[in-house]
């Protein structure tokens, strides 16, 4: 993504995108930052970094107030790990309300079986090691969606109808628990690895789940009746907890201060001639 | 795409008040639902007591609404990791990760359909329905998938 590169030497922010709008190149890039980060064995290496969602380390939040601030953190930090791979590289979020994704499912990105030039796809599953694995545990990832027309993949109307909600946190009928389940039918709907708490981060799938999931929390923080939104002072200054990171709630809500932005679309300018 | 699985249904009875002031939502709310089990589908159904998991979901057949449960499907540490003990006055770590949670699930139109039939005494039955479990979730975890306290049905006029 080397437009995105520009920016972020340029002072501005790199820009997540759809992944069905992505070019060739932004999708065999995303997939080389994926495929490096496999690669690693250590602290910036796709095991460690997703053992923190689930085994081993087991430091997702959910079904708690602040699982969208926590896993805006988590999605920096291994955003952050990939951009040491490829300059520029961000997470491009699945749109599970998009017409493609209730008419074909899981994106081709994800579910084909290589890349164009014949080598495995790396968003298609990764492998698992965990210290002291126990016989019949997951040593790779896998997926068993349900149909595209199912009830549990959501719909606009149901992103819709969260973004409507003007308050946020702990009651159930708050924004936060309201989205928490269309989340979860989501990770439900995949099946496989994602479908369980303690494994679905070793699934690619998982960063554009989950970017998807930090894009409606981003639509409902700028819609213009939660704008000015009165954060209890008391939530601002919870800590997340994420490792290799000290955000509390209050350093995760503006999102160009961690250096990205969501983009529907962009239309470079030609130079112009003469 | 894989097969499904439906353990027992719960078979609850709400009692609807007989003089039900004007409401613009109506949930049904499940307190001290657990996740340590298999991620489930929860299905709903009102008066309609033998539902399962190949009931159409439509109003004609009762359903209601439904939620999913994303949940842990065992314990995947060392002996002992998932034990909840009361928490110590200094221990001061985030709440247990397997803290039972709360879930409201809008059910207006169905429960203005009864209503609307004079219907007071409601059976409520719960339809897990699970989606091809991978092996290593327990299998004594199975048999039972939603547990949860209590069950209730809130208005907001």
């Amino acid at each position: 993504m080397p437009a995105n590169a520009d920016r972020l030497a340029a002072g501005s922010v790199a820009l997540r995108k759809d992944i069905y709008g992505l070019t060739p190149d932004e999708l065999a890039a995303y997939r080389e930052a994926i495929q490096k980060v496999m690669q690693r064995t250590d602290n910036k290496g796709y095991n460690y970094l997703a053992g923190i969602h689930g085994v081993p380390q087991f430091l997702c939040v959910h079904h708690q107030w602040d699982w969208l601030p926590w896993h805006r953190a988590y999605l920096y930090l291994f955003e952050q790990c990939l951009q040491d791979q490829v300059p520029g590289v961000t997470i491009p979020w699945w749109d599970w309300t998009s017409a493609d994704a209730h008419a074909n499912g899981i994106p081709p990105a994800f579910a084909d079986a290589t890349t164009p030039d014949g080598q495995p796809n790396p968003l298609l599953m990764a492998q698992i090691q965990v210290p002291n694995p126990q016989p019949g545990w997951p040593t790779a990832t896998s997926r068993s969606p349900q149909s595209p027309d199912s009830q549990l993949l959501p719909t606009n109307d149901d992103v819709q109808s969260c973004l409507g909600i003007p308050f946020f946190d702990s009651d159930p009928t708050g924004f936060s628990e309201a989205f928490a389940g269309f989340h979860d039918n989501v990770h439900v709907w995949v099946g496989g690895e994602m479908g369980q708490v303690p494994w679905s981060s070793y699934d690619p799938l998982f960063w554009s789940h989950h970017c998807m999931v930090d894009r409606v929390f981003y639509l409902w923080q700028i819609q213009p009746s939660n704008a000015s939104f009165a954060w209890d002072p008391q939530l601002l200054s919870t800590a997340l907890g994420v490792p290799g990171t000290t955000f509390t709630v209050a350093d995760i809500l503006d999102i160009t201060k961690l250096g990205y932005g969501y983009a529907s679309a962009e239309v470079v300018a030609a130079t112009q001639e003469g | 795409m894989n097969a499904t699985t439906s353990p027992p249904t719960i078979r609850m009875r709400l009692q609807l008040p007989a003089a039900q002031r004007p409401f613009h939502r109506a949930d049904l709310v499940f307190l001290g639902l657990e996740h340590a089990g298999p991620s489930v589908e929860v299905r709903i159904f009102f008066n309609a007591p033998d539902a399962d998991a190949s009931t159409p979901t439509t109003a004609s057949a009762g359903f209601a609404g439904f939620f999913s449960i994303f949940a842990h499907g065992g314990c995947f540490g060392d002996e002992g990791h998932c034990d909840m003990p009361e928490r110590r006055p200094t221990d001061l770590r985030p709440a247990y990760a397997l803290t039972p949670f709360s879930k409201h699930v809008t059910v207006t139109e169905a429960v203005r359909r009864l209503i609307a039939d004079g219907v007071h005494d409601v059976s409520v039955t719960i339809v897990p329905v699970l989606h091809s479990v991978p092996p290593y979730v327990p299998e004594d975890l199975l048999a039972q998938p939603v547990v949860f306290e209590r069950l209730s049905i809130v208005f907001y006029q």
